[in-house]
């Protein structure tokens, strides 16, 4: 197939900007939750996200996957938020109520667990815990991090890894607290 | 990664923790929220506000009883009619990147202006916690044709970066500006200011970067304002930790034709941050070609140098006529490290990267346009020739 033709082929499958950003929204505040740890800064960042990705619909569209596009602007307007406010001003989390769906297993061990977990994203940078929830909750591979982080791969990979051993020694304190 | 543990907390008990705690926490937030409603308004305002900045700029030149018009060649504010307004209609709405414009790159930032812009500075603080100043100008500090000039040229119109391009410094209120410009990454909040004599100054943030244009052509301003974007895909990345490897890809039968190729310009702008991008530019193929000759007839280079702050990475892709794959690329990356002197490239038959030395030849066919105003350049007796220099 020619390419001209081609491009307008996909272009004319593509779905409108209210289409897609009515099917992704949920699944962006939920990352935009995880990215930020606060409904607040969420909805900022993906609003933010999704303002840009209206204006430039016709280019995003035709990228191979808007979905990655437009995650990476989220990560992106978190990370300039977070430098703009001098990376003095942490997030503070959303105490909010645990619905009873989330809760399953070991009530109590969960529960300590779910806390160090979210403590420990609450004490990364902007861009570790970027790649902390893009890894753990988006499931992508690192080059993808990188990719989407601006940074290499093995940047990326250093970045979970040092998350996992401030987890694992926050973890063992705990039960070293409770001997 | 897989850390050998005696307790619990392996790394794969620790990795579904992790999972499990994640997707039991993004169940907490609220995705009832009509942020695509917001946004499509946000759009709304934004094209709105784009336009009617337009059309009250044009409003201003009205009442002013002087006509201004973009030359369509330069690209630039045509001199003032006395006789009224020009009846040349435009269309402030129409926001399309002209044809044959070229795009400017400052971290994640791109926007588009008009072909024959120089390029110069944009206000920095000299001095941490100090106020704003222009460190190089005001006006072009290199012509489009690359020429580098030892006075800026106030007469032309620039692109300007924030980069302290030379240690003559000029403190707010500039001069009124002659020549419209464009201010990539400035310390300006977002706003409108009416500079006199016609001109507006606009500052918009796209992507966490401020762009500002300063013209008295509302449809110029608005044009260049609507070209700005964050970067897209297949450009250069915007922030490097480190230098990436050099690659050099071939093929038995070799490779075919150059298909694209392009700088990427990066330097620490905070010290010891990363490398932030602060200029691109598509290459010709004979320069690629004169710079890949260049580099490898260079001298070698043993330098044990790690702790880079400017860097210029050539990226080239070639066909490769001979595979059943007609999107089949070959790659070769260049990576000149301005700060320790060397090039590096990679080597078709062995994995390990080549380092030369860099030199002049090394340099010549790439280092013009306006990475000159931007990176300070190699300690060499050559440097001003191409770079900023050493400054003071």
């Amino acid at each position: 197939m020619d390419v001209g033709v081609a491009e307008q082929s996909r272009a004319a499958d593509a779905p409108t900007f209210e289409e897609w950003a009515t099917a992704r929204a949920p699944a962006l505040l939920r990352f935009g939750y995880l990215l930020t740890g606060s409904q607040h800064a969420a909805e900022d960042a993906v609003q933010t996200a999704l303002t840009r990705a209206c204006e430039k619909w016709g280019r995003v569209s035709r990228t191979a996957d808007p979905d990655t596009y437009v995650r990476r602007m989220v990560v992106n307007a978190h990370v300039s938020a977070w430098r703009k406010a001098g990376r003095r001003e942490l997030s503070v989390a959303d105490v909010r109520d645990v619905p009873p769906s989330a809760l399953h297993g070991d009530p109590a061990d969960r529960v300590a667990t779910d806390d160090a977990v979210w403590r420990m994203c609450g004490g990364l940078p902007a861009r570790p815990r970027a790649a902390v929830v893009l890894r753990y909750y988006e499931d992508l591979e690192y080059a993808e991090i990188g990719a989407v982080l601006g940074c290499s791969e093995a940047t990326a990979r250093s970045y979970v890894h040092r998350a996992l051993t401030a987890l694992r020694a926050q973890l063992r304190a705990g039960e070293h607290g409770h001997d | 990664m897989t850390e050998p543990t005696s307790d619990r907390w392996s790394d794969d008990e620790l990795e579904r923790r992790v999972r499990g705690a994640l997707e039991r926490r993004s169940r907490m937030a609220a995705i009832d929220v009509p942020v695509v409603e917001r946004a499509r308004a946000a759009a709304r305002r934004r094209r709105a506000g784009r336009v009617s900045a337009g059309l009250a700029a044009a409003a201003v030149v009205a009442v002013a009883g002087v006509a201004v018009a973009v030359d369509g060649d330069r690209g630039r504010d045509a001199p003032r009619d006395p006789a009224g307004p020009s009846t040349t209609a435009v269309d402030p709405a129409d926001t399309s990147v002209p044809a044959g414009w070229r795009v400017e790159s400052w971290r994640g930032l791109e926007v588009s202006v008009p072909p024959d812009w120089g390029w110069g500075a944009a206000p920095i603080r000299p001095v941490a916690g100090d106020d704003l100043a222009l460190c190089g100008g005001p006006g072009a500090m290199v012509t489009a044709a690359g020429q580098k000039l030892v006075n800026a040229d106030a007469s032309l119109p620039y692109v300007g970066r924030p980069v302290l391009q030379s240690d003559m410094c000029v403190g707010a209120p500039y001069p009124q500006p002659e020549a419209p410009y464009v201010w990539l990454g400035a310390a300006l909040e977002p706003g409108t200011v009416e500079l006199g004599d016609g001109y507006v100054q606009e500052t918009v943030v796209v992507g966490g970067a401020s762009v500002t244009v300063a013209t008295a052509d509302a449809e110029l301003r608005a044009r260049i304002l609507a070209s700005a974007t964050e970067t897209g895909p297949g450009a250069c990345r915007a922030v490097r930790d480190q230098p990436p490897p050099p690659v050099r890809e071939t093929t038995v039968e070799g490779r075919g034709d150059l298909h694209v190729a392009r700088i990427c310009a990066y330097r620490r702008l905070d010290g010891d941050g990363p490398l932030d991008l602060v200029y691109s530019a598509d290459v010709a193929a004979g320069d690629v070609e004169g710079t890949l000759a260049a580099v490898d007839a260079a001298p070698p280079s043993d330098v044990l140098c790690k702790d880079t702050s400017e860097v210029v990475v050539l990226e080239a892709t070639y066909l490769d006529p001979y595979s059943p794959d007609p999107d089949l690329r070959l790659r070769e990356r260049t990576v000149f490290d301005l700060t320790c002197g060397h090039v590096t490239t990679g080597d078709w038959f062995t994995p390990a990267p080549v380092q030369r030395r860099l030199t002049e030849a090394t340099v010549r066919p790439w280092a013009s346009g306006g990475v000159g105003s931007v990176l300070v350049g190699p300690s060499a007796p050559w440097v001003y020739d191409y770079f900023i220099g050493m400054q003071g």
